[in-house]
C-alpha cells in the first residue's frame, strides 16, 4: 500500500473513532447540563410558572355562592421521570433496554395483549395474531402436577376479523391490516376497533360472540395516539389534573385511570388533528368534537397549529358533576419538553380557557438558568459546525423521543429549535442559524488556522493542507483532534540556510528548498572602505 | 494458518477459564429464574432474566477482551513472538489474521453457551403467544460487536510502547464508545455504529502492525 493511501486510510479511521467519541462525550456533557437544570432549577421554575387554569365557568350554579372559598382549577405538569424517560440514559439497565423491551419482554405489560381476566391458574386475554391477521381470544390454564404448576395450556376460544367473529379462523372473517387499524380499546368486556380499511368502528364481544360494524365515517382520521396503550406511554410525559375546589368535591367523578373512557358510557377518541370525540360503544355513534389538544402557538392571536409529530406527551381528562358531563381538559407537552399547552372546554366543546406555557422564559430568572444556557450553548458550539448547522434541516426527521438521544445531529439544539417554530423564510433562517453558530464557526476558523500553521511548519503539501483546513473548518474539534493524532511525529532541526526549523526526513528544507550541503556564500563584488 | 490460530487460542485459553466459569454461573441463574417464573406467571414474551443475563457479557466482557487484546500485543513486543514467526515463512498479515480470528473465536466461546442456553430455555418453556425473537437477536448482535470492539481497541492500543496508555487508554476509549449502546439501546443504529467502529479499529490495528518494525 502506498504511503499516501496508508495516510488517508489512517486519517479516515482515526477520524471515525474521534468523531464518535467526541459526539458521545458532548452528549454526556449536554446530559449533565440537563441534570443540573432539572435538579437545581426546574422545581423553582415549576413553582413560579402559571401552569393552571382557574375557573368557575364549568359550575355556574355555584359561581355566586358567597361561601365559596376555593375555585376549581386545572393544572398541567410533566411526568416525574421526564428527564430520564426522555434521555433514557443510564438510569439503570431497564432503561438501556427499554426501547425494545416494551412489547416483547416479560415483566412488563406486553403491548398487544389485552387481559380480560387475570388469575393465578386461569386467564383470558385477546391478542392480535399477525400471521392470521385476526384477533384471537384465548384462555390459558395452568396444569398441575404434585401440587405445583407444571405447565400452561392455551385454548383458543374465538377469532375476530374485520367481517365477523367465529370459533374458527375462517377465511370469511377477512384479515386486519396491522398498519391500518388502531389497537382495540377495551370497554366493559367489549373491544372497539377502528378499521381504516373500512373507515368504521367495529365492536366485538368475545363472550357473547357478537360483532357489530358502525356507520362509515369516510372523513374520520384516527391514529394510534388514540389507543390506551399509547396514552399510557404519552401520559408519562404529560399529566393534567383537575381540582374541584369547593364545588361539592364528593360529587365529582374522575374517569377511570389510564383509559379514555368517561362515566357516561362513552369512549373518548382522538383524531390525527387532535380533536377529541365521544364514541358510544353501543350505537357506535360518534359525537363531538368535545375539545382539542392544544397546538403550537406561533404568535399571540394566531390559530395554533396542531402537529402530532411535535408532541412528546398528552393527556385528556373529562370533568363531571355526576351524572352530568361538564367539560374536557386537555394538555400537551411539546417536543422540546419545556413548552406546554392546556385547554379547557365546556360540555358543548367550546373552548373556555387556554394556557400556553413556555418554561424557557422562566428558566433564565433562576440563578442556575443562565449557567445552564451557557453550558448548553457552549457544548452545542463544540459540536462539529456542519452537523450543528444541518440539525436545523433534519430536526423534523426525528421523533419527539428519539430526538433526545440523537448523537450526531442535535434536533433539540438552539439552532434546530428555530426550525420548529419559526415562520421566517429559508434564507433568513439559514443566516439566523449561522449567527447562532458563530462561536462554532470562529472556533473552526481558529482550529483551521492552527492546523494550517502546523502543517506549513511540517512542510505538508498544499493540497493536503487545504483538505485539512476545509475539514477542520467544517467539523471543528474532532478533525483538529484527528489531525493531532495522525500528525507525523518528526524531529526538526534548524536549517543552516534559512534558519527555520526543517524536517530531518527530507533531502531539502521545506521552506527554502536548500539541501543539507549549504551552498558557499558568494561575497558581493563591492566593498565599503573607511574614508571612501 | 490453522496452526497459528491454534497457537493463539492456546495462548489465551488460560485467561478464558474464569470468564467461562462466571458465564456458567449466569446461565445457571437464568435457568433457575426462567423455571421459577414459568411456574408462577403465564409465560408471555421473552423472560426478563434472559435480558438481564446480558449485563455480564455486555458490561464486563468487552473490557476483559480489551485487556486480552492489549496483553497479546504487549507480550508480542516483549517476547518478540512475531519476530520469531516471520522467520518461519509467515507473513505479518497471517499473524494478524490469526490473532484476530483467535479473538473472535474466544468471544464466541464465551457467548455461544448463553445463546444456546436461551434458545433451549425458550424451547423448554414455550411462550403462550407468538413473540418476536428480533430483540433478543439484536441484543446478541450488539453484545458480540461490543466484545469485538473491545478486542480490537485492546489490540490497537496494545501496540503502544507505554503499558499505562495501553491499559487506561483502552478502558477510557471503550467506556466512551460503548456509551453508544447505553444511549441508543440495542437497536440497528447501535449495530451500524459498532460495526463501523470495529472495522475502523481492526483496520487501524492491521495498518500499524504491518508498518511498524517488529
Amino acid at each position: 500500500m502506498g504511503f499516501k493511501r496508508n495516510y488517508y486510510l489512517r486519517v479516515l479511521i482515526v477520524g471515525i473513532i474521534v468523531l464518535t467519541a467526541t459526539s458521545l462525550v458532548l452528549f454526556g456533557l449536554r446530559y449533565q447540563a440537563e441534570i443540573l437544570l432539572w435538579d437545581f432549577c426546574m422545581p423553582k421554575v415549576f413553582s413560579k410558572a402559571n401552569m393552571e387554569i382557574v375557573t368557575d365557568d364549568l359550575f355556574p350554579e355555584f359561581a355566586d355562592d358567597p361561601n365559596l372559598f376555593f375555585y376549581s382549577y386545572a393544572r398541567i405538569r410533566t411526568g416525574d421521570e421526564f428527564l430520564y424517560e426522555s434521555f433514557k440514559v443510564l438510569k439503570d439497565w431497564h432503561y438501556a433496554t427499554q426501547r425494545i423491551h416494551w412489547p416483547h419482554f416479560e415483566g412488563e405489560d406486553i403491548q398487544g395483549i389485552y387481559f380480560i381476566e387475570k388469575k393465578d391458574v386461569v386467564s383470558r386475554f385477546i391478542y392480535f395474531d399477525e400471521e392470521l391477521g385476526l384477533f384471537t381470544y384465548c384462555q390459558v390454564n395452568a396444569v398441575f402436577s404434585n401440587p405445583e404448576k407444571e405447565r400452561w395450556v392455551r385454548e383458543d376460544l374465538a377469532y375476530a376479523g374485520p367481517k365477523g367473529v367465529s370459533e374458527l379462523p375462517d377465511a370469511a372473517l377477512g384479515q386486519f391490516d396491522k398498519d391500518r387499524m388502531i389497537d382495540p380499546i377495551g370497554f366493559r368486556n367489549k373491544w372497539v376497533i377502528w378499521d381504516t380499511e373500512q373507515s368504521c368502528f367495529l365492536v366485538i364481544d368475545f363472550e357473547s360472540m357478537t360483532f357489530r360494524k358502525g356507520p362509515k365515517l369516510p372523513e374520520a382520521r384516527f391514529t394510534d395516539m388514540a389507543n390506551s396503550w399509547y396514552l399510557e406511554t404519552m401520559k408519562r410525559y404529560c399529566i393534567v389534573d383537575w381540582y374541584s375546589g369547593d364545588f361539592e368535591p364528593n360529587s365529582l367523578v374522575a374517569p377511570p385511570e389510564g383509559l379514555l373512557q368517561d362515566v357516561r358510557n362513552v369512549i373518548m377518541i382522538l383524531d390525527e388533528m387532535g380533536f377529541v370525540f365521544a364514541l358510544e360503544p353501543e350505537s357506535l355513534k360518534l359525537t363531538g368534537p368535545l375539545g382539542r389538544l392544544p397546538g403550537i402557538l406561533l404568535e399571540p392571536g394566531e390559530e395554533p397549529i396542531f402537529d402530532p409529530s411535535k408532541i412528546l406527551g398528552y393527556s385528556v381528562q373529562s370533568i363531571h358533576a355526576w351524572p352530568n358531563y361538564r367539560g374536557l381538559l386537555t394538555g400537551v407537552v411539546f417536543k422540546d419538553g419545556y413548552t406546554m399547552g392546556m385547554a379547557l372546554f365546556d360540555a358543548e366543546g367550546t373552548q373556555i380557557e387556554k394556557n400556553q406555557i413556555n418554561l424557557h422564559k422562566l428558566i433564565p430568572t433562576e440563578p442556575v438558568g443562565p449557567i445552564y444556557y451557557l453550558l448548553r450553548y457552549s457544548f452545542e458550539n463544540l459540536h462539529p459546525p456542519v452537523l450543528a448547522f444541518l440539525s436545523y434541516f433534519v430536526a423534523d426527521w426525528y421523533g419527539p423521543e428519539e430526538g433526545f438521544r440523537a448523537l450526531f445531529f442535535l434536533p433539540h439544539s438552539f439552532v434546530a429549535n428555530m426550525a420548529c417554530g419559526s415562520k421566517a423564510n429559508f434564507i433568513e433562517n439559514a443566516f439566523a442559524a449561522m449567527a447562532l453558530l458563530l462561536p462554532a464557526i470562529l472556533l473552526g476558523v481558529f482550529l483551521a488556522w492552527r492546523v494550517d500553521r502546523d502543517a506549513r511548519l511540517l512542510g505538508v503539501s498544499k493540497r493536503i493542507r487545504n483538505g485539512w483546513i476545509v475539514a477542520t473548518f467544517l467539523f471543528g474539534l474532532p478533525v483538529w483532534i484527528t489531525y493531532r493524532l495522525t500528525r507525523p511525529g518528526i524531529w526538526m532541526v534548524t536549517c543552516a540556510n534559512c534558519g527555520r526549523l526543517r524536517r530531518l526526513d527530507r533531502q531539502t528544507c521545506q521552506h527554502c528548498q536548500s539541501g543539507w550541503e549549504v551552498p558557499e556564500l558568494e561575497p558581493p563584488g563591492w566593498r565599503v572602505y573607511d574614508g571612501g | 494458518m490453522f496452526t497459528l490460530i491454534k497457537r493463539e487460542l492456546e495462548s489465551v485459553a488460560v485467561f478464558l477459564l474464569l470468564p467461562l466459569l462466571v458465564m456458567a454461573g449466569v446461565i445457571t441463574l437464568v435457568f433457575a429464574d426462567v423455571q421459577y417464573t414459568y411456574r408462577e406467571h403465564i409465560p408471555l414474551g421473552i423472560p426478563r432474566s434472559m435480558v438481564l443475563a446480558f449485563i455480564y457479557p455486555f458490561c464486563i466482557l468487552p473490557f476483559f477482551f480489551g485487556g486480552l487484546g492489549s496483553y497479546l500485543m504487549q507480550s508480542d513486543r516483549t517476547r518478540q513472538i512475531s519476530r520469531f514467526l516471520v522467520t518461519l515463512a509467515m507473513t505479518r498479515n497471517q499473524i494478524m489474521m490469526a490473532r484476530f480470528v483467535g479473538g473472535i473465536v474466544s468471544i464466541l466461546i464465551l457467548l455461544t453457551p448463553l445463546a444456546i442456553a436461551e434458545a433451549l430455555l425458550l424451547r423448554m418453556y414455550p411462550r403462550i403467544v407468538p413473540y418476536s425473537i428480533t430483540p433478543l437477536l439484536l441484543m446478541f448482535g450488539v453484545t458480540f460487536l461490543a466484545n469485538v470492539l473491545g478486542f480490537t481497541v485492546g489490540l490497537c492500543l496494545g501496540q503502544q510502547s507505554s503499558r499505562i496508555i495501553a491499559i487506561f487508554g483502552m478502558f477510557l476509549l471503550l467506556t466512551i464508545l460503548l456509551g453508544v449502546v447505553l444511549i441508543q439501546g440495542f437497536v440497528w443504529q447501535s449495530v451500524v455504529i459498532l460495526l463501523l467502529l470495529t472495522t475502523a479499529g481492526s483496520v487501524r490495528t492491521w495498518q500499524t502492525f504491518s508498518t511498524t518494525s517488529i
